[in-house]
């Protein structure tokens, strides 16, 4: 009777594993030649496997032949690739153990949310924006009334504030560094303004007293919506991949008229719906919209002359898309095996 | 705000699916938050028919009601009030499931069977209504399960409406957003009302207006011998699908035309009115009054009422009073359909601390024209739910009229806005879908502005509507060729990256703190006076952080908790507190703080590590300023209450303080609860900025041969090395490059009160080769000038 060929097939596999096995087991390139041997050499594992080539029916013959050879020159390159530059190991060595652990080096590691900022920040220097900074407790003046916020409006209760006096506000947004900017400058303007900011939000998974803001504001002759949509897709090409597609729906804002929210296309499910996105394929980011001219009359704007677009984004959401962060708690607890993590 | 399909679909057709709605709602602004669907949690109840009712012997408050379900006759035990003869009722026999898996089993009530019960719409799960049992038309069918009798599920859509868009706090005002997308017009609902010939408004109120501007415009009208009781299952239903609670036939009519119109309405017991007037002004100061929830509010004097001839009965635009509300007796009712003034409304009501569903819409703004079609279709509904006769026309009081807007839209702003190239037509005909009417005029728009859309009040707020409505995803993305490359650099924030990069290199990790800690710690870690939150989120988070210390300390014992002993961390953030001269301004300064604990470094298996010093953190600060290109940096002992008193240190950049650096004290190791000791340092980032130099200039390297020396002195235990440095150098003349301390030795080998101290000098010339003589007459002078300075000797 002639032997099975699916049996002797089922054998070369796991005399394949057993080769792999003993490779990566082998912490010693110059022990090679002794697994070369054992497997490729006259009396090796192999070379009794093609004896059986006259045993087998001829039709199976070309099939196990193949079989052969193709495991034969894996097996050899597999040796060869170890054995490189090695010489024949001599029996009066020393045994010297390199699998000991080196010592690690300490390296430091960057807070994550900085790591994203700094992404932002790099992809807005890259399209010509500057960065501006301001001090994170505000006047009212500028957290609120410059931008359109008068006291006793409805628009206030969008943002839960801190109050240190009736006029000095722990800052919930960077949008007041937009005002000090045009003060002091004249347009064109390209700046973004990221920092910390505060809302009185109780603590859960998506939200926390203190976050980072980076807003963005564009001011020129002649900036339109469509400028602010290019912007921001541009960002999110940047920032993740090719294939991000946005999306802008109207929205309220006291400071841009007209205001919109901006979501990008889910980046895990790239938009066909998933958990992340609660199904609907799309994840907000944040805000934007045409500077209001009732702003630029605060900062003595021109605004038959000038337009300007502004927008909105949280460092923390971003941060929890790309790491996949699910609680952002995280961030504060500063635990060293999180932070280690980046 | 909630609505629901149905209810949209009174005033609007359409067909689209709950998630296309829910889209097209979101891209028109009204964003969707949820859609979800009314479901009933019961099985297996039926409708029954109450054929006798008999009071049970034992208990009084108790009937026994003989109900037929169709296929027989059950003897039923209910303690409901209002069951009777005749009626139709939900009843849940044995085996039925109710709401929270209740399962209903045969019962013995005070000696009664009972193989069932009636139920109320609370037990079913329909409302919040546990004080009757439902009951149902006529028309419902014996023996029928009930979720055939009631409506399908309805689908509620749960929308985010913006500050600004109080028109669509209103089922219609929603409508006609969606007429406007489908370019329809929304059905308005009826107010074809039977007025009375006999009665005359004029007889029954008399409404005089003393604020006019907080109450530009007060209509009522008034009927007469109504009965109050529960409201049909239809209105039930509305309201309870949109959140809102049933109450009783007439406040339940007021909320359902507040919730269709966006007009808030409210409802008086006439009877209670003293001199059947109607007063608006404002409160006396330090009035009190007592709101239907029962509290009792102390007024300033800016507050709105609503008063009788005698006294307050209501807190206008926010809820009525205790003393005129609707009860089971009501016969007779005045009802009020009033604009009031946005600030005053919020102002009470965010000074009383109480938000309804009127206050939130008189504080956005509702429709000044809309005031009598709100108030004829409460009037038709309460008719038509409680009866009663309505008297001819209504009262009207309208001191401050308040004009139709009108605005002048130039295309080519649109355009220059917008980046779109839409024509002054199709500018046009998008307004006119939004119910705004538009005049042609050369190159621009005369736009007349609906009342109801408080909002439009500039040529600006127009071209959001016509962006809105032609939509955002029409517009196409420019990008900007010209990327102005001329804009300056901020370089201070470049600087702060500079500074965290060259930390994270020293193997720092970079902590990322919330700012806000207790007083106690905001004080215990500094000197100044800390800024604290009038309204915090709680007493540990109420003081901004004086210094960046606490904070992070607390970082180092949540992972010192978890077993990491050893720590490298530092953060970069504000600090902020009360200057010392002027005690009214604040100060905010950027800080760097690094912090060590633990071992120098982690244990590995060739070599020990040991405790982390004091010398540990020096070497970083220093390292870190070095990094920076600064030098001429001296450390100054000093006294710090947080600090060791021998481990606190000053640190200067050219005599200019920079921060300081030490190690924790063991009493403020004990605030924290921390074991092991902690080495702090806190610089000023902005200080540190103005030493440092962002040009650099490349020194060559020296190409001549150095030539190395050690000098081991002994001298007097307590002298400084610094000193012993500088003089060194001093005396060290032109070819000294470089001084290192390598030993620093006491013990047995010298004296009691002596030191040894070990440096490697190194002597090298950039234009020769030194001769090793040259270097011992260096050296030789050197040990002269230690001998002489600090009666210093050679150690043999």
């Amino acid at each position: 009777m002639n032997p099975d060929i699916k049996e002797i097939l089922s054998q070369l596999e796991q005399l394949k594993q057993n080769f792999l096995d003993e490779i990566s087991n082998n912490l010693d390139a110059r022990n090679t030649e002794d697994i070369k041997v054992k497997y490729l050499g006259r009396k090796g594992k192999l070379s009794s496997f093609f004896s059986l080539l006259g045993k087998v029916t001829p039709e199976n013959k070309p099939l196990l032949g193949q079989e052969l050879n193709r495991l034969k020159n894996f097996l050899q390159s597999e040796v060869d690739n170890l054995s490189k530059s090695v010489t024949k190991k001599s029996k009066k060595d020393d045994f010297f153990d390199i699998s000991l652990p080196g010592v690690p080096a300490e390296i430091g590691t960057k807070h994550p949310l900085y790591q994203v900022l700094d992404e932002i920040k790099s992809i807005f220097t890259s399209l010509g924006f500057t960065t501006e900074t301001g001090p994170e407790l505000e006047t009212d003046f500028y957290n609120f009334e410059a931008l359109n916020i008068p006291k006793d409006h409805p628009s206030r209760d969008l943002q839960d504030t801190f109050y240190i006096t009736d006029e000095l506000v722990l800052r919930t947004h960077t949008s007041p560094v937009q005002i000090r900017t045009m003060k002091k400058m004249k347009p064109p303007i390209r700046m973004i303004a990221p920092g910390k900011c505060y809302r009185k939000d109780s603590i859960d998974a998506t939200h926390f007293p203190v976050f980072h803001q980076v807003e963005g504001l564009c001011v020129d002759v002649g900036v339109t919506f469509a400028d602010l949509k290019g912007i921001i897709w541009a960002f999110a090409k940047r920032l993740f991949g090719e294939d991000v597609k946005i999306r802008f729906r109207p929205s309220f804002f006291p400071f841009t008229e007209p205001s919109a929210e901006y979501d990008f296309s889910c980046v895990k499910c790239n938009g066909k719906g998933c958990n992340i996105c609660k199904g609907t394929g799309w994840l907000e980011i944040s805000g934007a919209g045409m500077v209001d001219p009732a702003v630029f009359k605060y900062v003595d704007y021109d605004s038959d002359k000038y337009t300007g677009y502004a927008f909105g984004m949280g460092v923390e959401r971003i941060a929890m898309l790309k790491y996949q962060v699910a609680d952002i708690r995280d961030f504060y607890e500063n635990d060293l095996r999180f932070l280690k993590q980046f | 705000m909630k609505v629901t399909i149905d209810w949209l679909k009174k005033y609007v057709d359409f067909d689209y699916t709950p998630n296309e709605l829910a889209e097209k709602l979101t891209l028109l602004g009204l964003e969707v938050d949820s859609i979800s669907e009314i479901k009933y949690d019961f099985e297996n109840v039926i409708i029954g028919e109450i054929k006798s009712v008999k009071q049970h012997a034992q208990k009084p408050n108790l009937s026994i009601c003989e109900v037929n379900i169709g296929s027989k006759s059950l003897n039923l035990v209910c303690g409901a009030p209002n069951v009777s003869p005749g009626i139709k009722v939900p009843v849940a026999t044995v085996g039925a499931r109710l709401p929270k898996d209740v399962v209903i089993k045969a019962a013995t009530i005070h000696g009664i069977e009972s193989p069932g019960m009636i139920c109320s719409e609370a037990e079913l799960g329909i409302s919040h209504q546990s004080d009757v049992i439902m009951t149902l038309t006529n028309s419902a069918s014996v023996g029928a399960d009930l979720k055939s009798y009631l409506n399908k599920g309805e689908t509620v859509i749960e929308m985010d409406i913006t500050p600004n868009r109080p028109d669509c706090l209103g089922v219609i005002g929603v409508a006609r957003e969606i007429a406007a997308l489908k370019n329809a017009k929304v059905k308005k609902p009826d107010v074809d009302l039977n007025e009375s010939n006999d009665l005359s408004i004029n007889d029954f109120i008399d409404v005089e207006i003393k604020n006019p501007e907080s109450c530009p415009r007060y209509t009522a009208c008034y009927i007469q011998g109504i009965k109050v009781g529960p409201s049909p299952r239809w209105l039930i239903q509305k309201l309870e699908a949109v959140g809102l609670r049933t109450v009783n036939n007439v406040v339940d009519v007021t909320n359902f035309v507040m919730m269709e119109t966006g007009q808030p309405l409210h409802a008086f017991d006439y009877d209670l009115l003293a001199d059947h007037k109607i007063i608006v002004k404002h409160a006396d100061p330090g009035e009190k009054f007592i709101t239907l929830d029962e509290k009792e509010h102390k007024l300033s004097d800016e507050r709105l009422m609503i008063c009788d001839g005698k006294r307050s009965i209501a807190l206008a635009g926010v809820m009525g009073g205790l003393n005129s509300e609707i009860t089971h007796d009501t016969k007779n009712v005045l009802l009020e359909s009033a604009l009031f003034e946005s600030i005053n409304i919020r102002k009470t009501s965010k000074l009383l601390d109480i938000t309804t569903d009127s206050s939130k819409r008189f504080e956005r703004g509702v429709d000044p024209d809309g005031l009598v079609f709100a108030l004829y279709r409460a009037a038709l509904l309460i008719q038509e739910t409680a009866g009663g006769e309505v008297a001819r026309g209504y009262f009207d009081c309208y001191p401050l009229k308040i004009e139709k807007r009108k605005i002048k839209l130039s295309i080519d702003r649109v355009n220059r806005l917008l980046g779109t190239k839409l024509n002054i037509d199709e500018a046009a005909g998008l307004l006119e879908r939004l119910e705004f009417s538009t005049k042609k005029e050369k190159d621009y728009l005369l736009v007349d502005v609906p009342t109801f859309r408080v909002d439009i009040e500039r040529e600006v707020d127009l071209i959001e509507e016509i962006s809105r409505l032609y939509g955002f995803d029409k517009i196409d993305p420019k990008i900007e060729a010209n990327i102005p490359l001329t804009l300056p650099v901020n370089m201070q924030e470049k600087f702060d990256q500079k500074v965290r990069d060259n930390i994270i290199r020293m193997g720092y990790n970079e902590i990322l703190t919330h700012s806000m800690v207790s007083l106690d710690l905001a004080e215990q870690f500094s000197v100044n006076k800390p800024v604290s939150i009038k309204n915090p989120l709680s007493e540990e988070m109420g003081t901004l952080r004086t210094s960046i210390i606490p904070g992070a300390l607390q970082i180092i014992k949540w992972n010192k908790n978890r077993k990491i002993k050893n720590q490298k961390v530092f953060e970069i953030g504000n600090i902020f507190y009360y200057d010392k001269a002027e005690t009214h301004r604040h100060v905010e300064q950027r800080k760097v703080a690094f912090f060590r604990t633990g071992q120098n470094k982690a244990d590995s298996w060739c070599e020990k590590a040991r405790q982390s010093t004091f010398y540990d953190l020096k070497g970083d600060v220093i390292s870190l300023i070095e990094s920076l290109g600064i030098s001429k940096t001296k450390v100054i002992l000093t006294e710090v209450k947080y600090l060791k008193k021998n481990q606190a240190v000053n640190l200067f950049i050219n005599n200019n303080p920079i921060g300081y650096l030490g190690a924790l004290s063991d009493s403020a190791l004990k605030i924290i609860d921390i074991e092991d000791d902690v080495f702090v340092a806190e610089l000023d980032i902005d200080q540190l900025y103005q030493h440092f130099s962002w040009e650099k200039k490349a020194n060559p390297v020296i190409k001549y041969p150095s030539i190395k020396r050690d000098l081991a002195i002994v001298l007097d235990h307590t002298i400084a090395e610094a000193l012993v440095e500088e003089k060194i150098w001093e005396a060290g003349g032109n070819y000294l490059q470089s001084v290192e301390i390598f030993d620093v030795y006491r013990g047995k080998q010298v004296a009691a009160n002596q030191k040894s101290f070990a440096f490697n000098l190194t002597f090298q010339s950039n234009e020769r080769t030194l001769t090793e003589t040259e270097v011992d007459g260096d050296l030789t002078k050197i040990l002269k000038s230690l001998e002489s300075q600090f009666n210093a000797r050679l150690r043999s």
